[in-house]
């Protein structure tokens, strides 16, 4: 009986991982209004470690609004919760929240917007200039993008993904404490998943 | 060995070597006692990477803070009720300028408790001090700023644990004056009334922004508390205890294994 059960949730489990991590499709995302998924959404950030190594981390709590909409204007939005910072060490992670480096008390949210969004011949966003907001201070970074795939998902909506990449220097945001351990030059990873509305 | 050299070099090598050519060079001791915070700025200015004319984080205000506590001693050096008056609405104002940020997205009573009893310690604490003409053991002084250091370092933010290290670097060596010389102190309250803010508005900030425990807030509130009230011996001992249970407390209730 006990195996019985064991196997059934175990037959659902798989059936649910299967549908909710299958590829949609991987045609190109149709223009209109997306809404962030955070749980499938993911925003990583790498920096060297006393110039020997990369240590990467990422941020846990995620969200945003995109409008694309290759013949007028279009408009994104993703706000990330500094909080939520995560490198998989608890002290480490309780470091970068302090003064020394996020200050998440005093900047609890690092914020992207979006100010020109470049589209190639399939109507797909390959770059996006905007202004990126963090630790109080605001400066124009472009983030390069590659579609990833877009169609209906099982549950009758329609999903689009994209991976967008940067590279900013934490010291022209303020950022300053520990340059010789920490690298000035930190590279961020979005892997965005957006529904329609 | 560079990374360690740059940690040291601005918390410990610095403040220590200007402390000394003070110490060495100056006329008076009331001159060295004067200038004495202002040796701290360098290492402040180091570790800041940048000079912050206009204060944007809490630490931003804190050289503020002693520029502001220096010309109000100069200014009312003789006046004590106005002294102790215009240090503590400077300490008042400054520390609800740097608790603003937080408290603008939730009003923490705690948070305003905790910063009305440090508003109310200064008020206390200076005001006796200062009008008794009273002195301050510089020993006593240098054992709170070097167990806040390390309090701050191990809770979570090194910035803020190189800056008390930086001032315990420069009190120590008026502390080996002191106590080599056998005096029971070297400076007067009033001088070192700079100081003193200065330990308390970042004492604030390790509890508003690195989220120091309570309790561990309250014995370093206490061990400064004890340097200026208490008779030089129970200084000494009230001081000492209260930064070992704070720094004792610390290591046996969280995980401290460093990782820097």
């Amino acid at each position: 009986m006990k195996n019985k059960i064991t196997a059934t949730t175990l037959g659902a489990a798989a059936l649910a991982i299967i549908i909710g991590t299958g590829p949609v499709s991987a045609a190109v995302a149709v223009a209109g209004s997306y809404t962030i998924d955070p749980d499938h959404t993911s925003v990583q950030f790498s920096v060297s470690h006393l110039g020997t190594s990369k240590l990467v981390g990422g941020f846990n709590s995620v969200a945003g609004d995109i409008l694309l909409n290759p013949q007028g204007k279009s408009n994104i939005e993703v706000r990330i919760e500094t909080n939520s910072v995560d490198t998989n060490h608890k002290k480490r992670d309780s470091h970068l929240r302090s003064p020394d480096f996020f200050n998440a008390k005093q900047f609890p949210l690092m914020k992207f917007v979006s100010s020109n969004v470049k589209y190639n011949q399939n109507n797909e966003p390959v770059s996006i200039a905007g202004k990126l907001t963090l630790h109080g201070k605001t400066k124009d970074i472009t983030l390069s993008v590659k579609p990833v795939g877009a169609g209906k998902d099982p549950w009758g909506g329609y999903r689009a993904g994209y991976d967008a990449t940067t590279t900013i220097k934490r010291s022209a945001f303020g950022m300053n404490f520990m340059q010789g351990g920490v690298g000035d030059e930190i590279n961020i990873t979005l892997n965005i998943e957006a529904i329609k509305k | 060995m560079e990374t360690l050299l740059q940690l040291i070099l601005p918390s410990v090598i610095l403040p220590l070597l200007l402390s000394i050519l003070l110490w060495r060079f100056s006329l008076s001791n009331s001159t060295a006692s004067g200038i004495l915070p202002l040796i701290w700025l360098p290492s402040y200015f180091w570790l800041n990477g940048w000079l912050p004319l206009i204060p944007a984080e809490a630490v931003h205000w804190l050289w503020w803070l002693v520029i502001g506590s220096m010309v109000i001693n100069l200014m009312f050096k003789s006046r004590f009720f106005l002294l102790t008056v215009f240090q503590t609405a400077l300490l008042s104002i400054i520390l609800i300028t740097v608790a603003w940020p937080v408290l603008q997205y939730k009003i923490d009573l705690i948070l305003i408790i905790e910063m009305l009893a440090v508003i109310f310690t200064a008020y206390t604490a200076l005001g006796r001090t200062v009008k008794n003409n009273a002195l301050i053991p510089v020993l006593s002084l240098t054992i709170c700023f070097a167990g806040m250091g390390l309090v701050v370092t191990l809770g979570g933010s090194l910035l803020i644990g190189q800056l008390a290290g930086a001032m315990a670097s420069i009190l120590v060596v008026f502390a080996c004056w002191e106590v080599m010389s056998k005096q029971q102190t070297s400076i007067n309250a009033l001088r070192l009334v700079p100081v003193v803010q200065l330990y308390l508005l970042t004492l604030v900030i390790a509890r508003v922004f690195v989220e120091i425990p309570l309790t561990t807030f309250i014995l370093l509130l206490i061990a400064l508390l004890a340097s200026l009230i208490s008779t030089i011996r129970y200084a000494y001992i009230l001081t000492v205890t209260s930064v070992v249970t704070a720094i004792c407390q610390l290591l046996l209730g969280a995980d401290v294994n460093s990782y820097y």
